[in-house]
């Protein structure tokens, strides 16, 4: 395939090489976001954004970089931004202590199977058979990420009762979250 | 340590870290900068060769930057039959309308001296009012304001909800009507959820402060501060006041639908205004079972299928109207 010139064509307002660059290098794009933030949804909205960034911009291409580190230069705040907050979360550990268990095999790719974005789905529906109290300190902690003794400052109670509440709501949790995980996969085997 | 950490990153990008990996590369992340970061992910994408293809596909790309090319048209006998009646309809309706304008003349006065923005179920919109002031729109929601808004007053009237980021302005307040409060604004943001057809109308706060005064039987005001809402019960003339967070009131504004212990009833009257849908429920007892949970789908498929995984339903859908049936 010759970039160049569907580049070239792409500055001049084309609107087919627009969409040859677009089948060329979206799943790759794609790929590498999914890769990194485990979800389907974040990695669409970043590819798509990127692709949309390039054609409002296309004037303005930089010819002196390959095609495919500028699109890196045009998504890379988001794809950087993304990474860090994925690391720093308490629920996509979770996730991936999940995806642990489910495949003690790093290379056997359960993430495709079971995306972030369903997780946080199965999570929310499993979220309902808490108490609200229970509920309440869980999301301080997994989506807020307050310590233990944080928490109890803010809701006036004493550490060991945010400890206890705790980890009665993670054992329901594990005892929903492993049903519905079991439901999904004779769905997809 | 670079060059470790280029290695974790690499490893999690193209397979999966343990525990302790994954705990050494979250506390010394935090201390990489951004342009080494940048760096580093920059090498590795360099040499990503992987193709995933993603769900939705350059049409759905293109719809969205509006550069559909346009498909020619094959023309039937029914589209000659719609130019043969509009060429007749049109100049009647035309005609009609200079007479009615004649007629009402007061009517149309009152109609100019005012703009009208109506949003419909499905959409939502962001409009720039004449003062400087932003309003971002849910569906089914309309706005009005007096074609002099900002020279002596600025008002406007709203039927639905709204996120405004008022300008400042101390001479002139704003002033947002709704069918049962009035709430006065200096400059700062806040919604306001105040659906005619709903039981309550909320106000939330996001920065500075409001004076929100009911118009029920008894005028009740109270003065808001950040991160408070205030909840007025229409039909018990009620007004109370809770604490609450952005991240959970402001949740329409990025396309998600938030639902805490919440009555099923309710999730339907969301779902048909945020995807302009009609939904027709059966079955009885279903309300008793209480929902909480978060959406983010661009399709109402999607949030189906999930709140099937909670619920005992099954559902059909028939172009913009969905059957439910409960078990």
């Amino acid at each position: 395939m010759d970039v160049t010139k569907h580049i070239e064509g792409l500055v001049k307002g084309s609107y087919s090489d627009f969409k040859i660059l677009y089948e060329e290098y979206s799943p790759n794009l794609y790929g590498f976001i999914f890769n990194i933030t485990r979800s389907r949804s974040m990695a669409e909205d970043i590819m798509q954004e990127t692709f949309i960034k390039l054609w409002i911009n296309r004037e303005n291409i930089d010819m002196s970089l390959s095609f495919k580190s500028y699109l890196f230069k045009i998504s890379k705040h988001k794809i950087i931004d993304e990474f860090r907050k994925r690391t720093n979360s308490p629920v996509f550990e979770d996730y991936m202590v999940y995806c642990d268990q489910l495949c003690a095999d790093s290379n056997d790719n359960i993430e495709q199977k079971i995306d972030f974005d369903y997780f946080q789905q199965q999570l929310n529906t499993a979220k309902t058979k808490l108490t609200s109290r229970q509920q309440e300190i869980f999301e301080l902690s997994k989506e807020e990420g307050l310590t233990s003794s944080e928490i109890a400052k803010r809701l006036n109670i004493s550490e060991q009762t945010v400890y206890n509440i705790l980890s009665s709501a993670m054992k329901v949790l594990r005892k929903e979250m492993g049903l519905s995980c079991f439901l999904f996969m004779l769905f997809f085997y | 340590m670079r060059k470790e950490l280029k290695e974790l990153i690499n490893t999690h990008i193209h397979g999966r870290l343990n525990v302790e990996e994954r705990e050494y590369l979250r506390q010394n992340l935090s201390m990489m900068s951004d342009d080494e970061l940048t760096g580093i992910l920059s090498d590795i994408w360099n040499k990503f060769e992987d193709k995933t293809t993603p769900e939705n596909d350059f049409d759905h790309l293109s719809e969205k930057l509006g550069i559909i090319p346009q498909q020619k048209k094959t023309h039937n006998l029914l589209y000659w039959t719609r130019k043969a009646a509009a060429a007749i309809l049109i100049p009647l309706i035309v005609g009609l309308s200079v007479y009615h304008y004649a007629e009402n003349k007061k009517l149309n006065n009152f109609i100019a001296n005012s703009t009208s923005i109506d949003v419909a179920s499905g959409e939502k919109a962001q409009i720039t009012l004449p003062d400087g002031t932003t309003v971002c729109l849910n569906a089914a929601t309309t706005i009005s304001y007096p074609s002099d808004f900002g020279l002596k007053a600025r008002e406007i009237f709203l039927n639905g909800e709204a996120y405004l980021d008022v300008s400042k302005n101390e001479k002139i307040p704003f002033f947002v009507n709704t069918d049962l409060v009035q709430i006065k604004v200096l400059g700062t943001k806040f919604n306001v959820n105040a659906y005619s057809s709903a039981s309550i109308i909320e106000t939330y706060l996001v920065e500075g402060s409001i004076e929100l005064t009911t118009k029920g039987a008894k005028p009740q005001s109270i003065i808001l501060s950040p991160n408070e809402k205030a909840a007025y019960y229409k039909e018990r003339d009620i007004l109370s006041v809770f604490k609450t967070s952005t991240r959970f009131e402001m949740a329409w504004l990025r396309g998600e639908l938030v639902f805490r212990s919440v009555q099923f009833s309710d999730i339907v009257e969301k779902l048909e205004r945020r995807y302009g849908v009609k939904i027709q429920v059966m079955g009885d007892d279903y309300n008793k079972n209480l929902f909480t949970g978060n959406f983010k789908e661009d399709y109402i498929d999607g949030v189906l299928k999930i709140l099937q995984l909670h619920y005992n339903f099954t559902y059909t859908k028939n172009g913009d109207e969905v059957q439910i049936r409960f078990e």
